[in-house]
């Protein structure tokens, strides 16, 4: 049988005709994830990576320039800007971090009962009152919210919430609106199905992709809007350090020493934009009409 | 058989169904007083062409009708109880349980997100007592028994990596996985390529005789109910126009409307330029005629200048013991 020796050569398959697609990491979500990863690790090992407690205060070393004792300076307590900074961020990413799984929970609940409802009653009371809320500036309502609450952790995830859930709702019903009319819906439905174990095994789970992204792009929002509030006075009240608050006060002192505002507003925007990048780009992977776009 | 009055082997008895559509243009009479038995272990099939109110008769059944439709009036007694006096609790405990139905495009019923094999078991936990893991076995079971090869592993494929010819199996075992006493199949053939809509129907016939349950099969596909029917219902515009058992009403064809149907079947042998085809459309269902819902189409009524057909509808008329037809062609056995 030598001369029925066929070798058959292991089949290759090109690389662009694999049947199972690659998983492949978007660069602009590495970027993000990377840079809200080092944000965290921060926020965490604050007190392993700064020599100084962030409240204590020398007055005889106010409002210094950077120094070597000092990198970032110190304010016009005489704290240290670095471990304020590296503490700064500590409450308001719980903050946001809780605010957006209880908004994000409620609102593509109350979504997705609405899209299966759509048109009656219940329906229209949902959403009329998302309409309601997004009439209102949210930073105002927020502000009603905290300041008749006394400011703290709970009445600012109240006020967050409140205003926060919204943007789920009306994205859930929507998305749920286009599940609701296809046919593995009716198909559950007459497998006999209730309408609780439809909701909670195939319109939610199915409305989850973009409630996942806009989780990412609202992340970042929230920790602005936290800012703004401890901008205002009335979010993490000191002498806890925040961010916002820091920026706060610093205005008065901002054309002497402009750094004190630099640093607690530039830690803000990286990882509001670190956030928001991470999500952009999840959200561009895990699209697959759009992957071919980058890939 | 919760009724003990339930004695005779008619397993569902739909009479004088009605389900009409309130729309802002008018009423839509999509099912207009339709009456037909299935019996145990029985195929019937179903057969009519697009609109003419099949779908929402199955539809019904499972009172499955969305607004702004609604069942107005019948009965549709199951094992001798009215489905339609049912409330929703007990209704959910029909469906998938002892009525399942399956779909015409097998892809799209299918949930996207979740494997096939966890589809299964959740059919099965809806309606029976069994734990996840003899559910997960029970749902390998099935599958096999709809012939997916390999089934434990396919168990764990999600839908869009099934062919089309697979998720129709897939969708057979999870209408199958309560063991109904009826399984209500819309047109299950219909998105499927030729040789598969062999392998499927084979299959259906298959798992009747094994689990003895009965079908309504429903379809346009005259084919498909020669081969594998019992029992046969032509509706047109929401009625039916003519039953009969599946050997009678092929080899005698008594409504204009069903010769109509086996004329414009192409026949292969036969060397002709143009298929026969009825001429015109189905009625407009809100204006609909009324004499005979078929008489503006029907040749014979314009050939023999029947006047009548456009005044009065006809009866159903029981020609043959198991023959009745909707026509005033036939208009002396009404005695």
């Amino acid at each position: 049988m030598d001369n029925m020796d066929i070798t058959v050569k292991e089949f290759s398959c090109p690389e662009d005709l694999r049947c199972t697609p690659r998983f492949r990491w978007h660069p602009t979500a590495i970027y993000g994830l990377v840079i809200f990863g080092l944000v965290v690790i921060v926020s965490i090992f604050a007190p392993l990576l700064s020599p100084y407690d962030p409240t204590d205060q020398d007055l005889r070393n106010r409002l210094k320039p950077p120094t070597v004792e000092h990198p970032l300076g110190t304010d016009n307590l005489g704290r240290d800007v670095l471990a304020r900074i590296y503490y700064g961020g500590r409450q308001a990413l719980v903050i946001s971090f809780v605010t957006i799984m209880i908004s994000a929970t409620f609102g593509t609940v109350m979504g997705a009962l609405a899209s299966r409802r759509a048109g009656s009653f219940l329906d229209e009371i949902l959403m009329r009152s998302v309409d309601l809320f997004l009439a209102f500036p949210q930073i105002i309502i927020s502000l009603m919210i905290v300041a008749t609450l006394k400011p703290g952790f709970w009445p600012l995830v109240l006020a967050l919430s409140i205003t926060g859930w919204t943007v789920y709702a009306r994205l859930a019903r929507a998305v749920g609106l286009e599940i609701c009319s296809q046919t593995y819906i009716e198909a559950a439905v007459a497998t006999g199905e209730s309408e609780w174990l439809i909701m909670r095994k195939h319109i939610i789970p199915n409305t989850l992709g973009p409630i996942l992204a806009q989780i990412f792009l609202r992340f970042g929002h929230t920790l602005l809007t936290i800012a703004g509030l401890s901008y205002l006075g009335l979010g993490i009240q000191p002498p806890t350090p925040d961010w916002g608050s820091m920026l706060s006060e610093a205005q008065p002192f901002m054309v002497r020493v402009p750094t004190l505002l630099l640093f607690p507003g530039l830690a803000i925007f990286i990882t509001a934009l670190s956030v928001t990048m991470a999500g952009q780009g999840l959200m561009l992977m895990f699209d697959p009409q759009q992957k071919r776009t980058w890939q | 058989m919760n009724d003990p009055n339930f004695q005779n082997d008619d397993l569902l008895d739909i009479h004088n169904l009605k389900t009409y559509f309130f729309t802002r243009e008018g009423v839509v009479r999509a099912v207009d007083g339709v009456d037909f038995k299935v019996k145990v272990g029985e195929i019937f099939g179903l057969v009519g062409e697009s609109g003419c109110g099949k779908s929402v008769t199955s539809l019904s059944i499972l009172r499955l009708v969305n607004p702004p439709g609604r069942v107005v009036d019948g009965s549709i007694l199951f094992q001798g109880r009215n489905l339609l006096e049912l409330t929703d609790a007990e209704m959910r405990q029909v469906r998938g349980n002892r009525i399942s139905m399956i779909f015409q495009q097998p892809l799209p019923s299918l949930d996207p997100i979740r494997p096939i094999g966890d589809q299964i078991v959740e059919a099965l936990l809806v309606h029976k007592k069994m734990d996840q893991r003899q559910a997960w076995k029970h749902a390998v079971d099935l599958l096999n028994l709809v012939g997916i090869p390999d089934a434990s592993r396919r168990s764990h494929s999600y839908p869009f990596e099934l062919s089309g010819g697979m998720a129709q199996r897939a969708m057979i075992a999870i209408a199958l996985s309560c063991e109904p006493e009826l399984l209500i199949a819309d047109e299950p053939t219909t998105a499927l390529d030729v040789t598969i809509q062999a392998q499927i129907l084979e299959l259906l016939c298959d798992l009747r005789s094994r689990l003895g349950m009965a079908i309504i099969l429903i379809t346009h596909d005259l084919g498909v109910v020669a081969e594998m029917a019992d029992w046969v219902s032509v509706m047109y515009a929401g009625r039916v126009v003519e039953e009969a058992s599946v050997n009678s009403l092929f080899e005698e064809p008594l409504h204009p409307y069903t010769r109509g149907l086996i004329e414009s079947i192409p026949v292969l042998d036969q060397d002709r330029k143009r298929l026969n085809a009825i001429p015109g459309v189905v009625c407009d269902c809100i204006n609909m005629p009324a004499g005979c819902k078929f008489a503006p189409r029907c040749k014979v009524q314009i050939e023999k200048n029947m006047t009548i057909c456009n005044k009065h509808e006809p009866h159903l008329l029981e020609v043959s013991p198991n023959h009745k037809v909707r026509c005033w062609l036939y208009e002396e056995f009404s005695h």
